[in-house]
């Protein structure tokens, strides 16, 4: 498979340069912009898990 | 223009509905039928059996002990589910391109991904509407896998080779039929349940869904939304919908809230990667 079932196994900076990629695709919305901060979010507290475990 | 023509002289083609999935339909309806009915119809179809035998056994469900009949099976998935489960196994199989026209693997997890997180946008809602989320999700971009079967080389024409946006107008441009049309069409075609065909037909557009249907498929446009910006599977091409502030409205959801809600889809999401591999 070429692409991770969840987004688990990327770096956070590469995650960033996704967000950034994906956001200035569409147009701008503030609910867009806080969902993006919680993605993040999820991916470091994710990224945080797995390690741990 | 003959683009757009190929795609529907081929759609005829297309097999129609498998007869489980056409019988199983029919049984579901009817109020007075029993497991036993429902469980021999789906063994008639020996590959079906061990689809079914495979995903509830599989560590998605947590069942403690194996299921070794169909009727087990139904008993814990429920009518509804188990139908659900037969329609997208049904249509995925009837679809399936090989992987130089498309990646099935990450279309398929760009698909069950969408309906793993439109099940827990909607997790206030009953069983049904959950389990509608997930088929409608699974079965959203339907119409991307109908051009990849009937014209694959416009398929990759369209979306790998051309260095512009893949978006529904071009599609119309190009096609002169969009995805969520071309996905109506079959879904017409197939009978599919009314709120999938729903989804399907409106999953950019939400707010031209029927009412009934509106939360749905707002349900399905923001998880599709959520899979792109998370980077869930993949869908044959970067463009995403632009969001719709009615479609989140309409989930009634805090942005606190979504943060659990998207931890759990993609826990859920992890648990089913062995079964997304064994099916
Ligand atoms: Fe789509
Ligand atoms: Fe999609």
């Amino acid at each position: 498979m070429e692409k991770t079932t969840s987004n688990k196994s990327l770096d956070v900076t590469e995650y960033r340069k996704h967000l950034e990629r994906f956001l200035s695709m569409i147009l701008h919305h503030e609910e867009v912009q806080e969902m993006a901060r919680i993605a993040e979010e999820v991916f470091c507290e994710r990224n945080d898990s797995s390690r741990i475990n | 223009m003959d683009n757009f023509q190929t795609v529907v002289d081929q759609l005829a083609d297309l097999p129609s509905t498998p007869v489980v999935v056409q019988k199983l339909h029919m049984l579901i309806q009817d109020d007075a039928v029993g497991s036993r009915d429902v469980a021999r119809i789906v063994e008639t179809d020996s590959a079906l059996v061990a689809r079914v035998l495979k995903l509830v056994n599989s560590p998605f469900y947590g069942m403690t002990q194996s299921v070794l009949s169909v009727e087990d099976a139904i008993a814990i998935l429920g009518f509804n589910t188990l139908h659900q489960l037969v329609l997208s196994t049904a249509v995925f199989d009837t679809l399936a391109v090989d992987n130089s026209t498309l990646n099935m693997a990450a279309f398929w997890q760009h698909s069950f991904g969408v309906g793993v997180f439109a099940k827990h946008l909607s997790s206030n809602a009953n069983k049904d509407s959950q389990s509608e989320a997930l088929t409608g999700g699974i079965l959203h971009d339907i119409g991307r896998l109908v051009i990849a079967k009937c014209d694959p080389s416009k398929f990759v024409t369209f979306y790998f080779k051309r260095k512009s946006v893949t978006g529904i107008e071009q599609e119309m441009e190009f096609f002169e039929r969009d995805h969520q049309q071309i996905g109506e069409m079959l879904a017409r075609k197939w009978n599919f349940p009314a709120p999938i065909t729903a989804v399907i037909s409106n999953h950019h557009t939400p707010s031209a869904a029927p009412d009934e249907y509106k939360k749905l498929v707002a349900a399905v446009n923001i998880a599709d939304l959520l899979c792109h910006m998370m980077q869930v599977g993949y869908s044959a091409t970067s463009y995403v919908t632009e969001f719709d502030p009615e479609a989140w409205r309409c989930l009634g959801l805090s942005m606190d809230k979504l943060k659990d809600r998207i931890h759990a889809a993609l826990n859920e999401i992890d648990k089913a990667s062995q079964m997304l591999e064994s099916l």
